[in-house]
């Protein structure tokens, strides 16, 4: 229920605003992006081409191995989603309706670990990965990103919503564990585990730390790595070309997000921090 | 006996199979979490160039040698920089505007959302390629904005203490609307009755935040606070990388990018884990902050 405010229209100027300001930098690589170099230079603040043209997406295509970048994005991101969520979901129904010693304990020091920053395990991760032979390899970025417990925390917290009792009704009943998780546990928490699942597919699709760390050779590369490609032009000639990479880049996010807004964001609404 | 030894198994497939439901998490924490942390503690008492087989013990060596090092201490500055710059945009800035979501508008509230929470959802580095367009300061449209007012722009990247406004700006445009939707998730719970009273008495709705919303929320303000802490200076590593490599002078760094530099630039490998050392206890420093905080607030509540 919402009160009635005097003025309302002065909050929602300021909301307005700050999608304005939000949104501008994408629109503009998205417009940039169809603008000829002529146009980049000469148009101002104008947002749309006066002249469409496909030269700069042209230009990228033919100098880069798109699509290949494309899959290594994807074999990496799908590695990494369905990982995590096994793990996530499994963990968590263990930590919610399994009697674990040192339950809270464990809990703990999982979501301990969601704030230990990648800086202090970056070196000693680099080590082991190129001891098992990783370096270059799509499985070494994938591997030092499942160590995250964002998962647990946000599934266990769906899960604990989930009356007790209903799994110990199955479990009297000689129901196992996995049985009750697949027909009564899983069922319940299926938007969660489908919002988590998109979320960290986004997100593993637009790291850059670790991809940049491990793959050094050109034909591994992600699609998020390949943006530094044009980095190293440092003439303006690449205006163009660098945004229809960025915005081939945001596509798949973007798209995945327009589907599923409504679960990712009820995920994250949901439960709040507390309790 | 006969009896006990099915119990036993019993007992023993029991804890296998609870095992089995923790085992996957448990050993990627354990490999890729704990395990790095305590090789780290062992490689910063060590001075080694990361290939060669030859590691020197130097015991407190690294330690002392980083905090003579001015590009240590440079870096260690300009990390209170970046966030303090961070807490106005990802903290303050989306405190308020949830507020303004969550309380203060009756149409519309869903759409705001949706919208201001995209950009969390796009990489660090088209965000970095992006704004290294938009802030070009011969023809990008802020330089645009500034010829309007027959200004010349300012050179975002290249000027000291400029810059890490600049990477900072580009960092928070990415990382605002998560935090915006946890606040808001709160500020949703705040009983409206409450609010409704404090209307009778003509309370502004300023005067309402202060004495209503902040105190309700506050252990949630209390965990972004500390995730832009923690995250703000890991993210701000990518434009940092991208763009500027620390520069000019060192005037971007920060306490991440310096590990990186060390271990990976100079092959330093036992100081970057010294920094990697430092900069952990900094973070649970914090962490234990936000705990004690916690308890504080709750038993106020």
């Amino acid at each position: 229920m919402k009160i009635k405010h005097q003025g309302e229209w002065k909050y929602q100027l300021i909301l307005i605003l700050s999608v304005c300001l939000l949104f501008y930098p994408l629109l503009y690589m998205f417009s940039t992006s169809f603008k000829t170099l002529n146009q980049i230079f000469s148009s101002g603040l104008k947002l749309f081409p006066t002249e469409f043209t496909l030269e700069n997406y042209d230009t990228v295509f033919k100098s880069l191995d798109i699509l290949r970048f494309l899959t290594n994005s994807f074999i990496i991101a799908a590695i990494v989603m369905v990982c995590k969520i096994i793990s996530s979901v499994l963990a968590s129904y263990a930590l919610v309706f399994m009697n674990i010693k040192h339950r809270d304990l464990l809990f703990n020091l999982f979501t301990v670990s969601m704030f230990i920053p990648f800086s202090v395990i970056m070196i000693p991760n680099y080590l082991t990965l190129s001891e098992m032979g990783l370096m270059n390899k799509l499985l070494g970025v994938a591997l030092p990103q499942l160590a995250d417990a964002m998962g647990i925390y946000r599934i266990r917290q769906a899960m604990r919503t989930i009356p007790k009792s209903l799994v110990e009704a199955a479990r009297i009943d000689n129901v196992g564990h996995f049985t009750a998780l697949r027909r009564i546990v899983f069922p319940l928490v299926k938007p969660s585990v489908v919002a988590m699942s998109i979320f960290f597919f986004i997100n593993s699709w637009n790291e850059y730390f670790w991809p940049m760390l491990i793959l050094k050779r050109k034909e591994m590369y992600t699609i998020t790595l390949a943006l530094q490609v044009f980095l190293d032009t440092e003439s303006g000639s690449a205006w163009g070309s660098s945004m229809a990479l960025a915005t081939i880049a945001t596509l798949v996010p973007m798209v995945l997000y327009i589907f599923a807004q409504r679960q990712i964001i009820g995920t994250f609404m949901q439960s709040g921090i507390k309790e | 006996m006969m009896k006990q030894r099915p119990a036993l198994a019993k007992k023993g497939l029991k804890t296998l199979e609870k095992g089995a439901y923790l085992f996957p998490s448990v050993v990627v924490f354990l490999v890729f979490m704990v395990w790095p942390i305590l090789y780290n503690l062992y490689l910063s008492v060590l001075e080694w160039n990361m290939v060669s087989p030859n590691k020197r013990f130097v015991g407190l060596g690294n330690y002392l040698k980083i905090f003579k090092d001015p590009n240590f201490l440079k870096a260690f500055g300009n990390t209170w920089l970046y966030v303090l710059l961070m807490m106005a945009f990802c903290f303050v800035l989306p405190y308020l505007i949830s507020y303004i979501l969550g309380k203060l508008i009756t149409k519309g509230e869903q759409l705001y959302r949706a919208m201001l929470f995209f950009p969390s959802l796009l990489s660090l580095a088209v965000a970095s390629i992006i704004f290294l367009w938009l802030f070009n300061s011969v023809s990008g449209p802020v330089a645009e904005i500034y010829k309007l007012f027959g200004h010349e722009s300012p050179k975002w990247f290249t000027t000291q203490g400029l810059v890490i406004f600049t990477l900072t700006v580009i960092t928070a445009w990415r990382s605002f609307g998560y935090n915006l939707i946890v606040f808001l998730a709160a500020i949703v719970e705040v009983p409206v009755e409450l609010i409704e009273a404090a209307k009778l008495e003509n309370a502004s709705n300023w005067k309402i935040f202060w004495t209503i919303i902040l105190p309700l929320t506050s252990s949630t303000a209390l965990y972004v606070f500390i995730v832009t802490f923690v995250f703000g200076l890991q993210h701000v590593f990518t434009p940092i990388h991208m763009i500027t490599k620390g520069g000019p002078n060192q005037a971007s760094t920060n306490l991440v990018y310096v590990i990186y530099q060390y271990g990976f630039s100079f092959f330093q490998t036992g100081r970057a884990a010294a920094v990697a050392i430092v900069s952990l206890v900094i973070f649970l420093f914090v962490l234990w902050l936000q705990k004690r905080l916690e308890k504080r607030v709750h038993y106020e509540n």
